[in-house]
This record gives C-alpha cells, structure tokens and sequence, in this order.
C-alpha cells in the first residue's frame, strides 16, 4: 500500500498517522494489519476520547484477543463496547476504497503544462475530431454511446 | 447491468443524486470509457435510508474485497464511510458525500446541471467542476482526462 492509500484504508489523515505511529512506537509497516489496528485506534482517540495509549491497547485487545468490551467504569454501571461486526464491515468498506482509488504513486517529471488546452490534447494524442463529433451529439446520446461501450469492453474481457 | 438500469434505478429509488466522474464526463462529450459510475448524494436522513435500501436489493459489496467477508449495507455505513466503492447486480457504483475541489452536497448540488437520458431526468456535475475536481484528485490516471476535459471546455467556445 502507498501512504495515500495506507490513509484510506485506515480513515485517518496522513499526518495522524505519522505521529500516532510515532508516539506508539508502531514502526513503519504499511500491512492490511497495521491499518486496521489504527482505523480503531483513531476511533476510538479522535470520535470516543480515550487517550492513545489507552486506545492502542484496548485495539491491541480487541483485535487479537477478541475482548470487545473496550472500558468499564469503576463501579460496573457502564461499559463501552467495540460491535466488531460493524466494525469489521466499516473497515472493508475503506480497504475497498483505498485499493480501487488509492493511486500509485506518480513517477517521473509531471507532463509539460501547455497554455492552449487544444495543443496540449494533440501532444497527449488526444483525437480532436472525435471530441468534436462526441460535442454533435445529445447528452443522451452521449451516455448511450457510453453504455454500449463499456457493455461491449465487460463483454471482450469476460470473453478473455 | 448497465448505466441506464443503474441511473433509472436510482431516480424510480427517489435518491437525490449527482453524477460525477466519468459518466459525467461522458455526458460533457468525454470519449473516455469508463466502467463504474460515481455519485454524490444527499447525506440528508431520509435520502441515506432510500439510497442504502437500494444499495442492498442490489447486493452491494466493496470492489477489490474477497467475497464471504463480514459487510453490513446500511445507513450506519453509509455515515461511517465517506466513500463506499461498491460491485452490485447493476455494476460498479462508487458513492461519495463530498468531491474534492468542489465541496460537500450542497456545492456539488449548485454546480450540477439537469440532463435527460434513458427515460429520466439526471443531474450531472457541470464540466467546470469536473475540471475542478480532477485537478484537485491529482492522480496519474486522472491527468490525461483532465487534458482532454479542458480541451472539450475550448472546443465548446470555438
């Protein structure tokens, strides 16, 4: 995973990330792992208020021992308690987004910015008469083309 | 499993949605292919419990995640996450509350424009805000559409 997507996949900003991974001494590993402990840790620090050690433990607990109760007060009258389903079901849902989105990194000098946005699709090979066929048509007809297309290219590739 | 029964769905759904990405392109003269569509909707109660009803007719499941795994689509995870990447019966959605460069609902809600295809009314992100978005996305893949986004800009005024 990248940072960017090691972020996502965690739901916390990156720099949270640094910094809790630092004060906790974490290390560096950007496993499947290591996001899910802090996709709880951040919750449970930044939505619920417990401090991080406490967060990092009762996660540690949670995670490994499966101890869902994360704290009781002293007389037992409350508890809070972790739904690891939810949790669980959450947590795949920012996984699923970091893998689909998450970009990789970028390598190289970046493309060369063009003043005129015209000259700069050429040099991209951009075929202009076709953008200027695609501008003839309807919105509609434009999306049914779209349709048509990706229909046929899902087809090609189950086809494979 | 198409755009057409996925968008039709979500308008007979009554969902308060605007269609971003590549679809949005698509409908701007975009020649791109794209395989998913991308919304952004209402975060309002109401619209989050039509839309997560939806989702779960349509099975929804997060793309790229191995089957079988514990997955709960409801108005709970549609609240805890922001962006839901998801593979249903209908095809790839991709639901977002807010789009980068351009804001939350409310803003991409006033820079969205009323298109009719496949039998309904759509809202659609304007192609400005489209360009704003993909500028502010920055990812590798989205630089070649953000080139060819700010030529179809051009070519309109020509």
């Amino acid at each position: 995973m990248t940072v960017a997507q090691f972020a996502l996949a965690a739901g916390a900003d990156p720099v949270w990330i640094a910094n809790t991974r630092r004060l906790l001494k974490l290390g560096r590993a950007r496993s499947l792992v290591m996001a899910r402990r802090l996709a709880l840790v951040r919750v449970l620090h930044a939505e619920l208020g417990l401090g991080l050690v406490e967060a990092n433990a009762a996660a540690e607990r949670a995670l490994h021992g499966g101890e869902t109760v994360i704290c009781t007060s002293r007389d037992g009258s409350i508890s809070l308690s972790l739904d690891l389903n939810r949790f669980e079901s959450t947590f795949l849902a920012s996984l699923s987004a970091a893998r689909t989105l998450g970009a990789p990194r970028q390598r190289g000098r970046p493309p060369k910015k063009r003043a005129d946005p015209l000259e700069a699709a050429i040099a991209f090979g951009i075929d202009l008469s076709l953008l200027r066929w695609n501008l003839a048509q309807r919105p509609a007809d434009r999306l049914h083309s779209l349709d048509a297309n990706a229909h046929a290219l899902r087809e090609m590739r189950a086809a494979r | 499993m198409s755009f057409a029964t996925m968008l039709q769905g979500l308008v007979k759904g009554a969902v308060d949605f605007v269609v971003v990405g590549g679809v949005a392109g698509s409908a701007h003269g975009s020649a791109h292919i794209t395989n998913d569509l991308d919304i952004c909707y209402d975060p309002a109660p109401a619209n989050l419990e039509r839309l997560a009803a939806l989702l779960a007719t349509w099975h929804a499941y997060p793309r790229e995640i191995e089957p079988g795994l514990p997955f709960i689509m409801d108005v709970r995870t549609l609240r805890g996450a922001p962006i839901l990447t998801l593979q249903t019966t209908e095809g790839a959605l991709d639901c977002l509350d807010t789009i980068k460069g351009v804001g939350d609902w409310k803003a991409v809600r006033r820079r969205s424009e009323r298109v009719e295809a496949f039998g309904v009314t759509l809202r659609i992100l304007t192609l400005d805000a489209l360009i704003d978005a993909k500028r502010a996305t920055g990812r590798p893949k989205d630089v070649m559409q953000l080139v060819e986004l700010e030529a179809l800009r051009a070519l309109r005024t020509e």
